[in-house]
């Protein structure tokens, strides 16, 4: 244990004064003030594309981020949270730029610039696009705003700045794996519509847009009109090597839907429907770059899209309903790389690869029809939560109060009628008045014949439609239906509705911070943006590429990140780590494996460096994991190229707490049918956590596991 | 039902930083330099105080404390009760770090009752006072306190000196200078709601 009476000192309290007095002290964004260099191209270069993935799973005791109040300090993890760099390269490394998906709740701006600074001999930081899958089980604490690490922003709230290097440093060294494997490529764009996978949680604000949201595709009939009502529209961008026998280098697929079937309350990091898709493609990848002589592993990432209203089809809320549905959607997108469409470079053209960034200022931002409002306010249906997972404070205050009817003399209230605050005149107490991101940045790229809206926000379905109308109204070159809204990408401000989904201050619509107006401001900005990229003019005063610094109010600082200093050594622990039982739980089918070993403190053991958990022969030779591919009649696959360990979803594993020096570590093995009959005839097996064995066992001959054990075991039945 | 909806958050919101204790306090009153004719007396009794933490930072502390003591010397006139309005920083020992934390606390208010030789209807006293909150539980992992409200036990010994003024119709004002102790039992309810 740190500190105690012994190491007090009593200038602390000086200290304390004195950093009181700094934190009241404006925080200032790391930034670049000049745009990218951009000199001439040289001769024709080829297309190069490099891709990594890296794993951010923090150990256990941050809160996961998603939910607000009902967003629980983690206890452990299912599956791994990892970010996947793409680096894409045309005419030279100065026409480089990179995209990285994260299984994370959202991005902060801090880290976008954090992660920036890192790269900064690898690409400008107007080039690095980060974006979250917005799984709302990964972790908080590295949003540098006081309204998402403040108070009610998750529970045991607090900015922790050791978070964002955590992940700033893991986003670095994928997107630095991702420019050291960097080679030639080419590109094909496939594109279909998905149905029965996502369903709209807001009809009335959709239905009362005109004009509506309207698919390129019909939807199939008999199914219901919330499934009918989203955006059905799945974009698969693949990447193959461009010599030998293409072997893939990576997909990326963009497809609107919030991947939250895990419940609120999960105390469990994981990737949610999109994590479990992610590593069935990459199986399914790494089995045909095996086949086609491919030197680097290759990398799939699912982009969200327009998914502010967005829901999956979920019922049960549990872990085997996450596979199941991201098992559907990664079907999904395997079979459009089944498409053999034509592919860029098909001609000796360069491909088209270049991109604009632009910060905008929201409070008061303007815009030629007028401004958005001073100040951001969350509405009071936003303490509810989403139609599918409504907040424990849903019911607090009757709905009669979500709207504010009568004109009122401050200009802030005023602007954001029929908004009514959430809390009242508390808000800004809680928050702050400047508690909210409100410099954010917006970017646009042209991507093959695809142009890819950067968006710090998670628009509706309708809403992003008309940013994308927006932009290929201004880019013209006959790009329609060819432009994605990528949301949740390099910073967040929640959610941006249209006029009539505001005017209704449902969920999302009192979630929209800066007023009714933001959508047409956002859509002009990208306007711009596609007049800058086609080559147009654009007013002098768009610094266009320019990330500067600038002030800001930063959230309460609170260390959350566990501290790997803290608690004994493994080393000192000694023999003391050791294992503590081993049991099968008979509560599902097929039995589960439940192993509880005593180790170190969250911050010391292995955890971040994957795999930890292991299940292994007696004799120490890993397993294959085995699973059933993509399509219909495909034989089952076992795989030892693919170890049966914590990267897949098998293991659910966490820290029940310490226990004088050591900590209670438990994790519970549920294999899949297929899985547990494979094992079947595997003789004797072993889990391990790092070094600690649960000594050999056939599912046969493990006792059964009962009373408190039990208990204790079914905690990871997620 | 909006009010009582407001109510409710703010009850709950205000739960996240309210410090409650009750303890015992001695105070040796010295007389002034200017007023060495009166007399130094000494009071022992017990204390009460609520503190609220501040939002955004729940370091700032505003409440009250309040005492009822007894003159131990001089014992002609001997008890004494006082009521404070207070204001202060306070860095609580954590759940899951340091089990010691810091505060420094300042008060201003009234009292009434026996000052040295002789009784105020009404007096003045203020002061300054530091704390070390010593936490009385074991520390536990993040996931075992995120509850929407927590109590936390706390032994908090204190130093403190301050002014206190001695007021009769009739006599001139009485300067003291008071140093005092306390230890104080402390309840402190905070919310995993807030950082």
């Amino acid at each position: 244990m740190s500190g105690g009476i012994a190491e007090f000192r009593g200038f602390y309290a000086i200290l304390g004064f004195a950093l009181s007095a700094f934190a009241c002290a404006p925080a200032r964004m790391p930034g670049a003030a000049a745009p990218p260099n951009t000199p001439a191209p040289a001769a024709a270069q080829p297309l190069l594309v490099g891709a990594a993935s890296v794993d951010i799973t923090p150990p256990p005791g941050p809160a996961t981020f998603g939910h607000g109040p009902d967003s629980f300090a983690s206890q452990g993890y299912w599956t791994r949270l990892g970010c996947r760099a793409f680096v894409f390269q045309s005419e030279g490394a100065h026409n480089r730029h990179v995209l990285v998906s994260c299984d994370l709740g959202a991005i902060s701006h801090l880290l976008q610039r954090e992660a920036a600074l890192r790269l900064k001999n690898e690409v400008h930081v107007s080039r690095l696009m980060l974006t979250a899958t917005h799984t709302h089980a990964g972790p908080a604490h590295f949003f540098e705003n006081p309204a998402y690490s403040g108070t009610l922003s998750s529970r045991n709230p607090g900015f922790d700045p050791k978070m964002v290097d955590f992940l700033a440093d893991r986003i670095a060294s994928g997107v630095k794996a991702a420019v050291a494997a960097l080679r030639p490529a080419r590109l094909r764009w496939l594109s279909g519509p998905v149905w029965e996978l996502s369903r709209n949680r807001s009809p009335l604000p959709f239905q009362a847009n005109s004009p509506r949201f309207q698919s390129q595709w019909s939807a199939p009939a008999g199914i219901t009109p919330a499934e009918r009502e989203v955006d059905p529209r799945l974009e698969v961008l693949e990447i193959e090597e461009a010599a030998g026998a293409h072997a893939p280098i990576g997909v990326v697929a963009f497809f609107a839907m919030h991947p939250t079937v895990l419940p609120a309350h999960t105390r469990f990091f994981g990737g949610d429907t999109h994590g479990v898709a992610t590593r069935l493609l990459d199986r399914d990848l790494l089995r045909v770059a095996r086949t086609r002589g491919g030197s680097h592993a290759p990398v799939s990432a699912i982009v969200n899209t327009n998914e502010g209203d967005i829901s999956p089809v979920w019922f049960e809320g549990t872990a085997a309903e996450a596979v199941r549905l991201g098992t559907r959607l990664a079907g999904e997108i395997q079979k459009l790389t089944q498409l053999k469409l034509p592919v860029f470079p098909d001609t000796a053209a360069p491909v088209p690869l270049d991109s604009r960034y632009l910060e905008v200022e929201l409070a008061g931002g303007e815009y030629t029809r007028g401004r958005l409002c001073s100040r951001a306010l969350l509405g009071q249906a936003s303490g509810r939560g989403a139609s599918d997972h409504r907040s424990t404070t849903d019911g607090l205050v009757d709905e009669s109060s979500d709207y504010a009817e009568e004109p009122t003399c401050d200009p802030v209230l005023e602007c954001q009628r029929p908004k009514a605050p959430l809390l009242g005149p508390i808000q800004p107490v809680l928050i702050s008045t400047e508690g909210f991101p409100s410099r954010v940045p917006l970017a646009l790229q042209r991507l093959g014949d695809r142009l890819l809206a950067f968006v710090p926000a998670e628009l509706t379905i309708t809403a992003g439609q008309r940013v994308a109308r927006a932009v290929e109204r201004s880019y013209g070159h006959g790009l329609r239906e060819r432009t994605l809204v990528v949301g949740l990408s390099n910073a967040f401000i929640q959610y941006v509705t249209t006029p009539e989904e505001y005017e209704l201050q449902q969920y999302e619509g009192a979630s929209n911070l800066y007023g009714s107006q933001t959508l047409d401001f956002l859509s002009e900005k990208f306007g711009w943006l596609a007049v800058s990229l086609r080559g147009g003019d654009t007013p002098a005063w768009m610094k266009f590429g320019e990330a500067g610094r600038f002030e800001y109010k930063r959230a309460t600082e609170r260390p959350r990140l566990p501290d790997p200093e803290a608690g004994a050594s493994l080393e000192a622990l000694g023999g003391e780590r050791r294992a503590r039982f081993a049991c099968r739980v008979d509560a599902f089918e097929p039995p589960a494996v439940c192993f509880a070993w005593a180790d170190g403190a969250p911050g010391r053991v292995g955890l971040t460096k994957s795999p930890w958990l292991r299940l292994l022969r007696a004799s120490g030779e890993p397993l294959p994991s085995c699973w059933q591919p993509f399509g219909e009649g495909q034989p089952a696959v076992c795989d030892a190229d693919v170890p049966l360990d914590d990267r897949g979803f098998d293991f659910f594993t966490w820290s029940e707490g310490a226990a004088g020096k050591l900590w209670n570590w438990s994790t519970l093995f549920r294999p899949t049918p297929l899985q547990a009959a494979a094992l079947k005839g595997a003789g004797r097996l072993q889990i391990r956590a790092g070094d600690i064995s649960s000594g050999s066992f056939t599912f046969d001959d493990l006792q059964r596991c009962s009373g408190s054990v039990l208990r204790r075991c079914m905690r990871g039945a997620l | 039902m909006r009010f009582f909806g407001w109510l409710g958050a703010a009850s709950m919101l205000g739960a996240s930083g309210c410090s409650l204790s009750a303890g015992f306090t001695d105070a040796w009153a010295f007389p002034t330099p200017s007023r060495s004719d009166a007399t130094t007396h000494n009071h022992l009794g017990a204390r009460g105080s609520m503190y609220l933490h501040l939002p955004r930072e729940y370091v700032w502390v505003a409440g009250a404390e309040g005492a009822v003591t007894g003159q131990t010397g001089p014992k002609d006139v001997n008890d004494q009760w006082r009521i404070a309005g207070a204001f202060g920083y306070s860095r609580l020992p954590s759940s899951g770090g340091s089990p010691v934390g810091y505060e420094v606390i300042g008060h201003f208010g009234i009292l009434r009752g026996a000052v040295g030789d002789f009784r105020t209807p009404i007096g003045l006293h203020a002061g300054i006072h530091g704390g070390l909150p010593i936490r009385l539980a074991d520390a536990v992992a993040p996931w075992q306190r995120d509850a929407a409200v927590q109590p936390h036990f706390m032994l908090v010994p204190e130093l403190g000196v301050g002014p206190v003024l001695g007021i009769r119709r009739g006599d001139s004002p009485r300067w003291f200078i008071e140093p005092y102790a306390a230890l104080n039992f402390r309840v402190h309810l905070t919310s995993g709601l807030v950082p």
